[in-house]
Formats: structure tokens, sequence, C-alpha cells
């Protein structure tokens, strides 16, 4: 947060003595609507509400305004604002860049502050609607990590080969972001030793890149805490497998690891774009998740049509086992707890879904989405709920978004 | 209502440019008297923005609504403005690469370059005067 604040000290010291500076930005209107009963639908599990049934949402809209200030050549400030709906800690996730850039040649860049986190290919870019030819990144594997900015710095190198330009990119730093559930669960998910490298080549039409991350969890819930104090009380003899359960509960320091691959093609004419990624973890709250999408698309003139197919699939249970020996209603209020605590990542659902995007002009595009979403129950971690439903789910549910995407 | 239609209907309608021959130029003092399609391309997409013999370059190009850029970017890579505008949005937005600095007239990019020893921008090729090269031809 420091390098942060100190990029904003120097990124607001520039428009004092500089009129030499870039404005743009993005914005996106969008109305949701869906059919189920159940889920409360969001894009992210960092949205602190959902859209339900019988209304239209425009919640999901944005607006980012970023400037960019050239000292020369070779050095650069850049900071960015991005306003939607937040409940929390606003200002701090409303500042989604603020750096500073050294170009040192033109293979070497060196950033130092707030900048984007390169998890995954859109990770970078899933806020601006207009850049994507899908209505939005995929929930099943986008929506789940809430991180999209590294306070840190990071060193890249590119240098172009015979068919393309390749690139190798290292970062480290720290991430923060909200996870909001049902019940008013909100949690600000702080990651401390972040460290990445992304690899990849890309030519005109392609691109490949591959992506290793690890990261240690900085902080922990309080509802974990309680629980763990909890646990502690209870008589071994009760429960034989305590001292286990109550490390696995145990987020502090735990690793974290992302891996992915990606690729695109895009001829301008025909689009096909994947990713596959990893997340584990060696605690117990997160367990091998496994996500991946494609999507295929079309251009007709200023029309686009894609196709995208996703899914997401953890190996998290959906109980704690074994349970207390003696089912006490205090002792089984622990079970629950620590049964919702283990399971809330424990995820089993794939999408398909249909855009079609038309280029309204060069700068502002209309995007019509209809999605169909399999779930292989719910409560599920990408949404909220209406938690009266839980006896009744509905597994299988429609959501369709409009939306004007624009650049300026 | 039948307002809204009609502003709906003008958008949906609007036309891309036609192409006219354009030249590519650079400082006359730059050393670098050809570029392929390919680095030209990889400099104004920001992938690697450097000339053949790996001198950094500082690119210029149009401001969006300016009738020459849609034609440079369609004959260079074959992709209309609104995608174009839709690739720069992911790689600026996300703070990786800051676009090339824009202008309003060719008169403006030609006054820079035959200031900037590194510059590059272009200009339609009847606008060529004797103080600055012609690396890169795209021709109607």
């Amino acid at each position: 947060m420091r390098s942060v604040f100190i990029c904003l000290l120097l990124f607001s010291t520039t428009f004092s003595y500089s009129s030499d500076i870039d404005f743009s930005g993005f914005a996106t209107l969008k109305a949701v609507k869906t059919d189920s009963h159940t889920a409360k639908i969001r894009e992210t599990i960092s949205q602190p509400s959902g859209v339900t049934k019988d209304e239209l949402d425009f919640s999901f809209s944005s607006l980012g305004l970023q400037a960019e200030w050239h000292a020369n050549d070779n050095v650069e400030l850049v900071g960015q604002l991005l306003l939607k709906e937040q409940r929390d800690d606003r200002v701090n996730n409303a500042i989604k860049l603020a750096f500073l850039r050294y170009n040192l040649n033109s293979n070497w860049q060196f950033r130092a502050g707030r900048t984007g986190l390169d998890l995954f290919l859109m990770t970078e870019y899933r806020d601006i609607g207009y850049s994507m030819d899908m209505e939005h990144p995929p929930v099943e594997f986008y929506s789940i990590i809430p991180h999209q900015n590294l306070d840190g710095v990071d060193l890249q190198y590119r240098a172009p080969l015979h068919q393309g330009i390749a690139g190798i990119k290292t970062y480290w730093g720290r991430s923060k972001s909200p996870i909001y559930s049902d019940n008013d669960f909100f949690w600000n998910v702080e990651l401390k030793s972040i460290l990445g490298v992304a690899i990849q080549y890309e030519t005109l039409n392609w691109l490949f890149r591959a992506n290793y991350t690890t990261t240690k969890s900085a902080n922990e819930h309080q509802q974990q805490r309680q629980l763990r104090d909890a646990l502690s009380q209870v008589p071994l003899q009760v429960w034989p497998t305590r001292n286990e359960l109550i490390e696995s509960l145990n987020i502090l320091d735990k690793r974290f690891t992302y891996s992915a691959f990606s690729m695109r093609y895009d001829d301008s004419k025909w689009l096909v774009q994947s990713e596959i990624s990893l997340t584990d973890s060696n605690s117990s709250v997160l367990n091998r998740l496994k996500a991946g999408y494609i999507t295929l698309g079309k251009r007709f003139d200023l029309d686009t049509l894609s196709f995208t197919y996703s899914l997401a699939k953890s190996d998290n249970e959906e109980r704690v086992e074994p349970g207390p020996l003696v089912p006490l209603p205090e002792l089984m209020q622990i079970y629950e707890a620590a049964s919702m605590h283990s399971g809330f990542y424990q995820l089993d659902q794939y999408s398909t879904s249909v855009t079609w995007r038309r280029e309204l002009s060069p700068t502002l595009a209309l995007k019509l989405n209809w999605k169909h979403t399999s779930a292989d129950h719910l409560p599920s971690a990408f949404y909220l709920h209406h938690i009266d439903q839980f006896d009744d789910p509905d597994l299988s549910f429609n959501t369709f978004t409009l939306s004007f995407n624009w650049v300026f | 209502m039948g307002r809204l239609l009609s502003i709906v209907f003008v958008l949906i309608s609007y036309p891309f440019s036609a192409t006219a021959d354009i030249a590519v130029i650079v400082n006359k003092d730059n050393p670098v008297d050809s570029i392929s399609q390919r680095q030209l391309i990889d400099m104004y997409m920001g992938k690697y923005v450097a000339f053949p013999n790996g001198d950094m370059a500082v690119t210029y190009d149009y401001e969006k609504s300016h009738p020459l850029r849609g034609p440079f970017f369609l004959a260079l890579t074959g992709r209309n403005e609104s995608q174009i505008n839709a690739y720069w949005s992911r790689i600026k937005f996300s703070g990786k690469v800051s676009p090339p600095q824009s202008f309003s007239s060719p008169s403006a990019i030609l006054e820079n370059v035959r200031n900037i020893p590194n510059a590059i921008g272009y200009v339609p090729a009847d606008f060529v005067t004797g103080d600055v090269k012609v690396i890169y031809q795209i021709n109607d």
C-alpha cells in the first residue's frame, strides 16, 4: 500500500507541473436478468450483491478513468480509477492502477506500484467490457479469484523471434480484495509474498501464454479464528480428529498456487480463445480447483457471434469427515460451521453461453448474452442466495445480459 | 422512443472510410531506410516498439475519430478500427503498454517527425515533404 501511496503522490504532483497528461477511459452500462429463484447472480465473488429473479439489475455497470503522464521516452506514470458498486474499502478498491513504468530499452520494462495481477489471460482487463468479444469473462474461470491487482514490482523482457514476439514477466508483491457471501459474510482477503512468472508468445493472430504464481494468505476471517478456538475446547475423546481439523482450518500463511495455460487465435474473421487453470493450496479451504473454458467466435462485418463453454470443479468436500463422536447440539453447530468453511470452495458447475456483439461505432459496442448454467449443488461460492430456497434449489438456470460498452 | 431508434439506426449504419495512399515516415536522420509489414504491425500494436536496428521508437497515431486511422490499420493488419480499439483497450487499460501519441492532423505528425529523431508516423502520401524519410508505403 505504501508503494501505491508513493505512486499516487508522484502522480498528483505531475498534475501540478505538467499539462502533458493523456486522459482516457472506459464505461459499461449493463442490465442483467435471471430466472433462478435460488441464486443471486453475480460475475465475481467480490461483488457485494447479486441479481435476483424478477428484477432488472444495473449494478454491474462501471466507469473507468485513466491518466498517463510521459516524463520522457522511458518513464511513464499511470493511474486508473474504476468506479463500480463497492461496499467496503471503497477508495482502495477503486484504485486499479497507480504505477511508474520504466522502459530501459525496447526489450526491458520495469514497473513499480499498483499494477494488474497477471494471473490469467483476462485478469487485468476483465472489467473493460469493450475489450472483449464475450459479454464478460467466464464466471467459472474468473469469478472465484477476486484479486486483480498487485502492489509491488514487475520486470518484463520481450524480444522479436522469427515469426512473433516472445516475452517473459516476473512479478512480486501483495494484493487485497474483498469476498462476499451469504449472511453478510465479508472478508478482505490479503495475499502476501506473491511471486509469479508469465511466459507469452504472440504473432498477429496467435497468442500462447503460461503462468505460474505462488502466494501466501496474509490474514484470516474472524469466524475462522473463532471456530478454531471453539474446536480447541472440545475434548479429544469426543472429537479424535480435532487437531487435524484445527490445522486444516488455519489459513494464515498457507500457500496458494495458480497455474494456467492460455491461447487465443484471432484472424479478424474467426476467434478461438481457451484457458485451463489449476488453483490449489495446502489448506483444506481450497483444494485443487480446476477450471477451463473455450470460446469460438465468428465476425460478420460489424457483428460478432461467439459461443463459450466453461466449467469449474474442485476437490473440496461438502462435509468435514469425521465429525464429533457425540452429536451434541453445540458440537453439531461447530461441525456445521467447520463444514461450511471447508466446503466454501466446493464447486462443480458448467455454463454455455452465446454472445452477440454489435459495433455501433469504432468506440461503442452493444452486447447481448444468454447463458445457461448447470450447478451440481447450491449454495455455491459463485453466487449469493435466497437462503430460504436451499431445500428446493434450482440447479439449472438462465441469465440474460444487455450491455453498452464504450472507450473514450 | 422514435428519436432513440433513429439515433441507433444512424450508429448502426456508420460507414468505414476508403483507403488512400499512406506513407509511413521517420526523421531524416534516422538510419533506418525500410521496415517490414510485421515490424510495423509490432510497433503500432504495442508488441515491440523498436526500429529494425533495435533503437526504441516513438510511435505517432491519430485521434480516434480521424479518417486516416481506420484505413491505415485495416490495410496494415486486416482489422477494422473497432477491433483495433478493442485490442488497444486490452493492453492500454491493463497498464501493459502506452498507446502511440495521438495527433489531430497530418501536419502535426509531420512537424513532430521532423523534430524527433526516433519518431515514426504516417501521413497521406501527398503530404510527404523532403525533410522526412518514407520507409513504408501503403497503396490504395
